[in-house]
């Protein structure tokens, strides 16, 4: 297990050092920052090579690439070419008020996704059946952004209960937290839904009913460890996917998280952030796929044997 | 000959099939018995060339087989056809079975034009005892038997010379079984053809073959004329199996049975692989893999104690299991 | 529901040979069973068996003929799209035809439990042998911690396995040791029948033996009846004292074993025996020819006449009764003579 688990940390530190490797150089191979910051025709020529100068970018690739690493190892990402201010300090603000609407979404994922799929499933082709997946088909084929706009529309112009962006109150987290769970958790309905069915349909849970264990205590001894397995490998996947979504959500609900950040940085080409930025999302996405390997082992008893 | 597989995750070699010497003569019919896990499926993949041995060789007809890619592996496929075990998945669910018996006419071009290759699956299918009607079905639409039937039609409208059948009757309810297998004897009486017939049911084994092989963990314990093996078996193990058989009698004299399971083919004991379960094992069947020797009668055993019975005992020595 | 109430009057003989046996553990009379669509289509129909307590019955038949479904019903098992449509199961004085879902539940593994023919799909991949057994232990008979662990030991040491099974999952065993487990398992209980649905047919030759010796062992020690299904006359010849042949959903002959065996009445019954592979020579001595249609319980006539050589005209038209001949019962207008 140890071996197991060593040979990944080695494999996602490889991935995040290639992600920002090449995120640093298509950046600085993309165009001139200086054009999108600074209004070039009126400015001086002598006060953009002082700018140049000093985020260091009149040197060589490979200088500015060192230079990088060795302020990522001594804490520091470079100053946002926008205002000056210290990366890292940005990033430290922003990610919490990110990681809050991702928690939340999360959370309502699960708790609404699984209990509806499981409940489908045990009344297949049933009316109950028949109307969750019927919204959570609707959930899933429609993007965010159009989940969003039509939430804000008939929440916040129409009946006016909600705000329709912002950050601070409660208030403010209903509809972005609802247009993310809007398509996961249709989307973990659904696959809930088809796992428990095809762990339905297995001899082993025909052999617990008939070894007399009441139907509640099949669905939650048999059924659902079992249905936790593949679902674990669609949690994994969901969350790229949920990062993104977020990217989107958090520029439509005006939501002061590292996602709409991004979107800013990208539009001013505040190379610094960007590149801190992606050293953010690659870890968050590198320790996710990271436990979803070690509670994958944990929860599949064949593959703990061979990895033993 | 020997088939080895590496295990997955790379640690070990798992023997399938161990260093096995056998020929098949021409126009006769060699059953292979054994229990899950023997290796005899790996050894009928083997011997009609769709795997090649990890050591040793496999000559037909003289020559060794072709390897799996290159026009001299589809020639042979001209004469060599292997069924296979599961008719459902052998057979594509998007193609009628008259289309599968046609195409592979076309294959190996026997049929100039598409009607020929028609014309053709319809004579193969009838051959097999099925209706012209049943070929514009698709394979989900027929029964057991009839799939079986139409697997068997697929290969033998080429008109092979040898074909490997792997458990061609395993997963048949008992009469449509007894169908199949009259249908096997029927088809190897005309065509002359060589045949292979790899099954775990020693009874089906025994009614269409002239002689039997029994392996245990990837090899040959006994080989021998089909009556002889299936009456009165020598080898230990080939007595124990034989003992196992239910008999349609209620008060049929009990045999203890085999104790312990088989080792898997990763984990084989060493000297004689039957040794920890064998009722009979000595000394030297810890230490030293017998061989496979002749006995007076002409088969071929692989035991330590049965060779020791044979050299002092006159001759017919054998075994308690006779008497099954 | 008329052709229910025509079956109801055949249903009688079979029960005087219950009347007879001692005391009737199981008793099944004219079950029907057909799908919640089609009630008026029954896959298994009007079937009637007993087994006495501490007996055995063996159900023979080939796929498709309602053995395992008949099973089921008993268990109250039936897949959702099926439902018992008529006739009585009864287990001791107790009529479970009518019981409510938790009152069935309270029945299942105490009284009978049942083992299914893959052993290694009917044990839960996540769980270990020990948890299984600990928790039908707490389930069925209230022990916990030790005490429980101790018996499902005991348990695994009476089926031939060790406490060093204890911890392993369902993978790390052979079909035959999943099977062991799966009859501790169903011992957990202390039920007074055991159901075994084709418990050795996944199984080799050398370890069905062992599995059926198990059987028998077993049902020495604890006196517990055994209904055995097997499409395999070896097997029932082994550890069955009375035999039903089912077909296309009925029973056709009923008779103890050893008659059934050595005179069967039924042509299908005689032809199937024709089917085993013959010890000696090369052919078959007459199997059966195969069937063109599927043959179907609801179908008026006997259902085995397209592929009865003895069939009459009558055969086609009316259903034969199960009426007595010889030892046993047999539905058959012309029953093969001894």
């Amino acid at each position: 297990m140890t071996r197991f688990i060593l040979t990944k940390i080695v494999r996602a530190l490889l991935t995040i050092w290639l992600v920002v490797t090449i995120t640093f150089v298509v950046l600085r191979l993309t165009g001139d920052p200086m054009h999108s910051l600074l209004p070039v025709e009126t400015t001086p020529p002598e006060v953009i090579e002082t700018y140049r100068v000093l985020w260091g970018l009149d040197r060589s690739l490979v200088e500015q690439y060192v230079s990088f690493w060795k302020g990522l190892f001594s804490g520091t990402l470079g100053r946002s070419f926008a205002d000056g201010r210290d990366a890292v300090g940005i990033i430290v603000e922003r990610v919490p008020k990110t990681l809050v609407l991702m928690g939340w979404t999360l959370l309502a994922t699960l708790l609404m996704g699984i209990p509806l799929g499981a409940l489908a499933a045990m009344h297949r082709g049933r009316a109950l059946d028949r109307a969750v997946m019927a919204v959570a088909v609707a959930g899933h084929s429609l993007p965010e952004y159009l989940i969003g706009i039509l939430l804000i529309w008939f929440f916040a112009v129409e009946l006016r209960w909600l705000p329709s962006s912002g950050y601070g109150t409660w208030a403010h987290l209903v509809l972005p937290v609802a247009t993310l769970t809007g398509y996961f958790g249709a989307q973990f309905a659904r696959f809930t839904r088809s796992a428990v069915l095809e762990i339905l349909g297995q001899p082993h849970v025909l052999a617990a009913h008939a070894q007399g264990w009441p139907g509640r205590a099949v669905m939650l001894r048999d059924v659902l460890p079992n249905a936790a397995i593949p679902l674990v490998t669609l949690f994994g996947f969901s969350l790229g996917k949920l990062i993104a979504g977020s990217i989107i959500v958090e520029w439509i609900f005006a939501w002061p998280g590292i996602g709409r950040l991004l979107i800013t940085s990208v539009t001013h080409r505040d190379l610094a952030i960007v590149q801190a930025l992606v050293l953010v999302f690659a870890g968050a996405m590198v320790l996710a796929n990271l436990l979803i390997d070690i509670s994958y082992v944990l929860l599949n008893p064949k593959l703990r044997v061979i990895r033993r | 000959m020997s088939r080895h597989y590496r295990a997955r995750g790379g640690r070990g070699t798992v023997h399938a099939v161990d260093g096995v010497d056998l020929s098949v003569v021409h126009g006769e019919t060699l059953g292979v018995v054994g229990e899950s896990g023997c290796g005899k499926s790996t050894l009928g993949r083997v011997l009609s060339g769709l795997e090649p041995p990890t050591a040793g060789q496999i000559r037909y007809g003289g020559a060794p087989l072709p390897g799996k890619d290159g026009a001299a592996f589809r020639a042979s496929r001209r004469r060599i056809q292997y069924v296979f075990q599961h008719p459902l998945l052998a057979l594509n669910p998007r193609l009628t079975v008259g289309a599968h018996v046609a195409e592979m006419a076309r294959v190996h071009g026997l049929a100039a034009s598409a009607t020929e290759a028609r014309r053709k699956a319809a004579a193969a299918l009838a051959d097999v005892g099925l209706d012209a009607a049943l070929g514009a079905r698709y394979p989900h639409q027929l029964s057991g038997g009839q799939r079986q039937r139409a697997l068997l039609a697929r290969s033998l409208v080429i008109d092979p010379e040898f074909v490997v059948l792997d458990e061609p009757t395993s997963a048949l309810d008992l009469s449509v079984q007894a169908q199949v297998i009259e249908l096997i004897g029927r088809l190897k009486a005309r065509r002359a053809l060589t045949v292979v017939i790899i099954s775990h049911d020693l009874r089906v084994v025994r009614v269409l073959s002239d002689r039997i092989a029994v392996m245990y963990l990837g090899v040959v314990v006994e080989i021998g004329a089909a009556d002889q093996v299936y009456h009165a078996p020598a080898h230990p193990y080939a007595v124990a199996l034989i003992a196992a058989l239910l008999r349609l009698d209620p008060d049929a004299p009990r045999v203890p049975p085999l104790e312990g399971e088989p080792a898997s083919g990763g984990d084989i004991p060493p000297g004689c692989r039957f040794h920890p379960r064998c009722p009979r094992a000595a000394a030297p069947g810890r230490a030293l893999e017998p061989p496979l020797a002749p006995l007076p009668d002409g088969r071929q055993v692989a035991c330590h104690a049965v060779a020791a019975d044979t050299a002092r005992a006159p001759w017919p020595p054998l075994s308690a299991g006779a008497a099954a | 529901m008329s052709a229910l109430a025509e079956g109801a009057a055949h249903t009688l003989p079979p029960l005087s040979v219950v009347a007879a046996s001692p005391a009737p553990l199981l008793r099944v009379e004219g079950l029907t069973v057909a799908p919640r669509a089609a009630p008026a289509a029954p896959i298994v129909a009007d079937v009637s068996l007993s087994v006495p307590a501490g007996g055995s019955l063996g159900i023979v038949g080939e796929s498709g003929s309602g053995k395992s479904l008949t099973c089921l019903a008993v268990m109250g098992l039936l897949p959702r799209p099926l439902i018992q449509t008529g006739g009585t199961v009864r287990l001791g004085e107790r009529t479970l035809t009518g019981l409510s879902a938790r009152e069935l539940v309270a029945e299942r593994g105490r009284r009978v439990a049942i083992v299914f023919q893959d052993p290694v799909a009917s044990l839960n991949p996540v769980r270990t042998v020990g948890r299984g057994l600990t928790g039908l232990l707490r389930l069925h008979r209230g022990l916990l911690g030790t005490p429980a662990r101790d018996v499902a030991a005991r348990l695994l040491e009476g089926v031939g396995l060790s406490r060093r099974h204890l911890p392993a999952y369902p993978h790390e065993l052979s079909g035959g040791q999943s099977q062991r487990v799966m009859m501790a398992g169903a011992l957990a209980g202390e039920p007074s029948l055991l159901i075994a649905d084709e418990p050795t047919t996944a199984l080799d030759v050398t370890t069905q033996l062992q599995l059926l010796d198990l059987i028998e062992r077993l049902r020495a020690e604890t006196g517990t009846a055994l209904l055995i299904v097997s499409h395999d006359f070896g097997v029932i010849a082994r550890s069955a004292e009375q035999v039903a042949v089912m077909y296309a959903g009925r029973v056709v002959e009923t008779a103890p074993v050893r008659a059934l065996l050595r005179r069967p009445a039924h042509p299908y019954t005689l032809g199937l025996l024709a089917s085993v592979p013959p010890e000696h020579g090369r052919a078959h001595r007459a199997p059966l020819p195969p069937a063109t249609t599927v043959a179907r319980a609801g179908a008026p006539g006997c259902a085995f006449a397209p592929r009865c050589e003895r069939a009459g005209e009558i055969c086609r038209h009316a259903r034969p009764p199960l009426a007595r001949l010889r030892e046993g019962f047999v539905a058959c207008h012309h029953p093969v003579p001894a």
